[in-house]
């Protein structure tokens, strides 16, 4: 662990940055499991009570971004400091869309999604599962600069794209054989798709926390060096 | 006595009517880029060991930074590059300094600090002389005669960009001018020497921001030109007119890289201690 900074003031900055952040995390993630614990009950009382989280998560949004600004402009940060301010600045946005997608789906569930089809119902809280699960190692990641656990999350992104895939498949066949319920089946479309979108967020937030401990770019590098292995796996 | 047509003249190859001693020397190219590079270089005020085995390269047109805390060697280090080390009584230098090729060490030191110009922390401009003989004095300290003096006035003032500062009054004292103009001074008075590499130890500290601001600006126009070595405290200084940056600590060079991996993702622990405030 490296030594406290010289700047007592400087120091108290930083951890107040912190501190926000996680809040954040904390009120993201627990916005989330409401939303898919009233999707899963179809709660819609639930469900209303979810959608009112928005406002705190925005307003500690706001906190870091001025927190972020003032670094700057005052401390001119650089290295580990540097990072772990750009990553703040990075990852407030990922988290505010995934507290904006938890809301969304609380709204559709507040409007109800009765669906005939159990299977796809289940299909969806399990890919739901395994993306608060996913959310919840990227922000401990973040936590802990824990750089072994944010590469975990990351590699788990394709599998939740995979079974969205079929998830979203799996919608289309049910509205086939249940027309009279496509409002209801579009609703689970959007909030498939939701779900999926946070696990693509939470990933951003791993991979930003690849930055902050090792000040690498991982962003976008992924696909392209995997589609690299591929090409060579054919030849 | 000015000639305005001088902006467009190239006068670097016929600035001097007589060449120093030893200009004449055959010089063994660095094939590495490297202007000037030092190796195990050590220097001692008596018996106290201050640089411990520097190793470190400069590449040609580049500005390199040094930093690092109070007393950790690293205006004693530029000190050696020009043999001024040497002259504070009881010091010593050894290991090597090579300036193109050439060890340092034998070379004559008067000839060597043409070639390696300085400037300092405080504006040094002599007191009883004009903005104009300033820029000449280092020339006519050193006995060389110069084929247009007014034209290499004019080129190195222009070179600082004070030349539509002060071309109505080249005959006023340098002490009249402002801190931050008298620097640009004396750094257009090394510049009038056509020397390879500039070693800067700290030339802003003393200086206000917008002052500070010309000077690093300067900085950006003379690297096409020289090699510049850059003493700074001023971490944000460094990390804006520096290619490379080496941090020194208690008299060993703990790392040196390009500036932005210094200052982004240091590979030191120490430097990043350092970089960020966390030191000690």
């Amino acid at each position: 662990m490296s030594p406290l900074h010289t700047d007592r003031e400087y120091e108290a900055e930083l951890a107040r940055l912190r501190e926000h952040l996680l809040l954040m995390g904390a009120h993201v993630e627990s916005q989330l499991t409401a939303a898919l614990a009233s999707f899963a009950t179809q709660d819609t009382v639930a469900a209303r009570s979810v959608t009112g989280g928005d406002v705190e998560i925005d307003r500690i949004e706001v906190l870091i971004d001025g927190a972020c600004v003032e670094l700057l402009a005052t401390r001119q940060p650089v290295a580990k400091d540097l990072r772990f301010v750009l990553t703040s600045l990075k990852v407030v946005t990922d988290l505010e869309r995934i507290g904006d997608l938890a809301g969304k789906v609380a709204r559709l569930v507040a409007e109800g999604i009765q669906v005939s089809d159990v299977q796809v119902c289940r299909q969806t809280e399990e890919l739901g599962r395994a993306v608060t699960a996913m959310l919840h190692d990227a922000i401990d990641a973040l936590v802990e600069s824990d750089v072994l656990k944010a590469e975990a999350v990351i590699q788990r992104d394709d599998a939740i794209d995979a079974a969205c895939a079929t998830l979203l498949k799996a919608i289309a066949q049910a509205i086939t054989g249940d027309p009279g319920r496509v409002e209801a089946y579009l609703s689970l479309h959007t909030v498939a798709r939701s779900i999926e979108r946070i696990g693509d967020h939470s990933t951003n937030v791993a991979e930003m926390v690849v930055f902050l401990v090792r000040g690498q770019y991982v962003r976008h590098l992924r696909h392209s060096v995997w589609m690299h292995k591929a090409e060579e796996k054919l030849h | 006595m000015q000639t305005s047509q001088a902006q467009s003249v190239d006068l670097r190859p016929s600035v001097l009517d007589s060449p120093p001693s030893g200009a004449q020397e055959s010089v063994v190219r660095d094939l590495s880029g490297n202007k000037l590079r030092t190796k195990q270089l050590r220097a001692f005020f008596g018996k106290a060991e201050v640089l411990r085995g520097i190793d470190l390269d400069f590449p040609e047109r580049k500005v390199t930074a040094i930093i690092g805390p109070s007393g950790c060697g690293k205006s004693t280090f530029i000190r050696c590059l020009n043999r001024m080390h040497e002259v504070v009584p009881g010091a010593t230098c050894a290991g090597e300094a090579m300036l193109d090729g050439k060890d340092i060490f034998r070379m004559d030191p008067v000839h060597l600090r043409r070639e390696v110009g300085m400037v300092f922390q405080k504006p040094n401009p002599f007191p009883t002389m004009s903005i104009r003989d300033n820029v000449l004095a280092g020339l006519r300290l050193n006995g060389i005669k110069v084929a247009d003096a007014d034209a290499l006035v004019e080129k190195s003032l222009r070179q600082v960009a004070m030349w539509d500062e002060v071309k109505d009054s080249l005959g006023r004292s340098g002490m009249s001018l402002s801190g931050g103009q008298q620097q640009r001074l004396c750094i257009a008075r090394t510049i009038a020497m056509q020397p390879k590499v500039i070693l800067m130890d700290e030339p802003c500290s003393a200086l206000d921001p917008i002052a500070t601001a010309r000077v690093e600006e300067l900085i950006h126009e003379l690297r096409d030109s020289y090699t510049i070595v850059i003493v700074t405290h001023n971490m944000q200084q460094a990390a804006r007119v520096a290619h490379f940056t080496a941090f020194f600590y208690m008299g060993e060079l703990v790392e040196r890289g390009e500036t932005k991996e210094i200052f982004t993702r240091p590979s030191q622990q120490r430097t990043e201690d350092y970089i960020t405030g966390r030191f000690g």
